[in-house]
């Protein structure tokens, strides 16, 4: 059997994302699907890619490294395979071209790619930028300047490719930054792509309005929002959410009766039922939005949203300890 | 299969051979001053080289620095012939000490000559001072300006 997925279809999600290359060798080692001497002729073209690389680190003036430099630079040569892998977007190809391509072509590739990432994640964080938001919060504002700064100024591609050289707290729409698996310049290019889009979004509304919705927020913690850690997008979308819901306007301006006429609605059904009435609901405002990319993106929060609404209901928890009320 | 680091860069009998054969290269000039190096002696040394770099976590990578050590210390004053091949041995573990201790800040090449410079005018042969007072003075001066410059 020549395929990974075909023998087990669940690999396309356990494969480690932080080790692909590896990852998917040893288990192709073992599976007999790719033959010892081609996997000798790949272990030896990463040891010649090491060598390289270790040459150039040390400006051709030492014959060693430490144990801890020779792995971050090992590391850095197998990112550039991980990048070229996990861009075929499939484990089966992957494995056809682990199979079929020297090593060397597949780590010059994963170069070019790297490179061309890099470039977008300029672009990305440039457009992130010009729609960036006048808020008093920390860890948005770091994300918004230094990290990427750091990023730009200290990242090496060729000796430390995992390492961004920052740390971001501010969460994206539905996960931490921590929680992004990627490294180096994809999981740049896949945070500032999330940050961009929801800039995006909330520049749609008057700022004026998104601040005084944000104070709202915060005094349901009695405290100035600027004190929380919290993804901004998120509660306006809420809301939004449930403005869709009650056929209002777009926006998410909501009363507590609105919250409460939500509620009665919700009650009643199963999170499923929830999730497909709140993403039927949500389709009219495509439109509005005006922007597939923005709107695909925001559709992901649909399910964590009903999954809370749930949570929230089960608990008899009042839900505008959850929404944020706020209205003229 | 194996590939991670150290299974890639792992010493094989090649590679033993390889420089077993480029250290007796040495007798060639080294005859000159009246030493040589057996077979025998020869093996030990590569494998004093594999078990110096162990010592110190480090991962060697491009030709062994073996053969320059020797050919610089070869026109020492102070190496008896009875002596060559265990003073060798202790050079080599000095020199990844050093390696070490400087931060990988020197060279090859530098570590071999400040090696053989001190061993000659400050060190009287010794390979205790050598080790334990000239070199450890010199990367504890190292480390200090790398530490200053780090701390600005």
């Amino acid at each position: 059997m020549n395929n990974l997925s075909l023998q087990n279809p669940a690999f396309e999600n356990e494969i480690d994302v932080q080790n692909y290359t590896l990852d998917i060798l040893s288990r192709c080692s073992a599976s007999g699907i790719i033959p010892d001497k081609k996997l000798a002729e790949i272990r030896c073209g990463l040891n010649k890619e090491f060598t390289e690389t270790a040459e150039q680190f040390t400006k051709r003036a030492s014959s060693s490294v430490s144990r801890k430099k020779a792995e971050l630079l090992y590391s850095s040569v197998l990112y550039r395979s991980d990048v070229c892998l996990l861009s075929l977007k499939s484990v089966d190809r992957a494995v056809e071209v682990l199979k079929t391509m020297p090593v060397e072509m597949i780590l010059k590739e994963g170069q070019q790619l790297i490179l061309s990432i890099h470039e977008e994640n300029i672009h990305i964080f440039k457009e992130a930028r010009k729609h960036r938001l006048n808020v008093p919060c920390h860890e948005y504002n770091e994300a918004m300047g230094k990290a990427f700064d750091d990023y730009f100024k200290n990242y090496s591609a060729r000796f430390d490719a995992r390492n961004c050289c920052n740390s971001i707290d501010y969460p994206l729409l539905n996960i931490p930054a921590y929680e992004i698996k990627l490294q180096g310049v994809m999981f740049m290019h896949e945070y500032y792509t999330g940050l961009m889009l929801e800039n995006k979004f909330c520049k749609l509304f008057d700022e004026g309005e998104v601040n005084h919705l944000l104070e709202c927020y915060g005094r349901t913690y009695g405290c100035n929002y600027g004190e929380l850690l919290f993804n901004i997008s998120e509660v306006l979308l809420n809301n939004i959410f449930v403005s869709a819901v009650l056929e209002k306007p777009f926006g998410f301006k909501l009363t507590e009766s609105d919250i409460d006429e939500f509620g009665n609605m919700c009650g009643m059904l199963s999170k499923d039922s929830v999730y497909l009435m709140i993403n039927d609901a949500f389709e009219p405002y495509r439109s509005c939005i005006n922007d597939n990319d923005i709107y695909n993106y925001l559709k992901k929060h649909i399910p964590a949203f009903s999954k809370e609404i749930a949570v929230w209901l089960n608990n008899g928890s009042e839900l505008k300890n959850f929404l944020t009320v706020c209205c003229d | 299969m194996n590939f991670d680091l150290v299974t890639l860069f792992q010493s094989d009998d090649f590679q033993i051979e390889k420089v077993k054969s480029e250290i007796l290269d040495t007798n060639v000039k080294s005859a000159e001053y009246g030493l040589m190096l057996s077979e025998q002696e020869a093996e030990m040394i590569v494998r004093a080289d594999i078990d110096a770099l162990s010592e110190q976590e480090r991962i060697n990578f491009g030709e062994s620095m073996v053969p320059k050590m020797i050919e610089k210390f070869m026109q020492s004053s102070y190496i008896a012939p009875s002596e060559y091949a265990e003073t060798i041995a202790e050079l080599i573990d000095i020199f990844y000490e050093v390696k070490e201790e400087s931060y990988d800040i020197l060279t090859d090449d530098e570590i071999i000559d400040v090696m053989y410079s001190f061993f000659e005018h400050k060190s009287g042969g010794s390979l205790e001072v050598l080790r334990n007072r000239d070199m450890e003075e010199l990367c504890r001066s190292i480390r200090n300006k790398a530490n200053r410059i780090n701390y600005i």
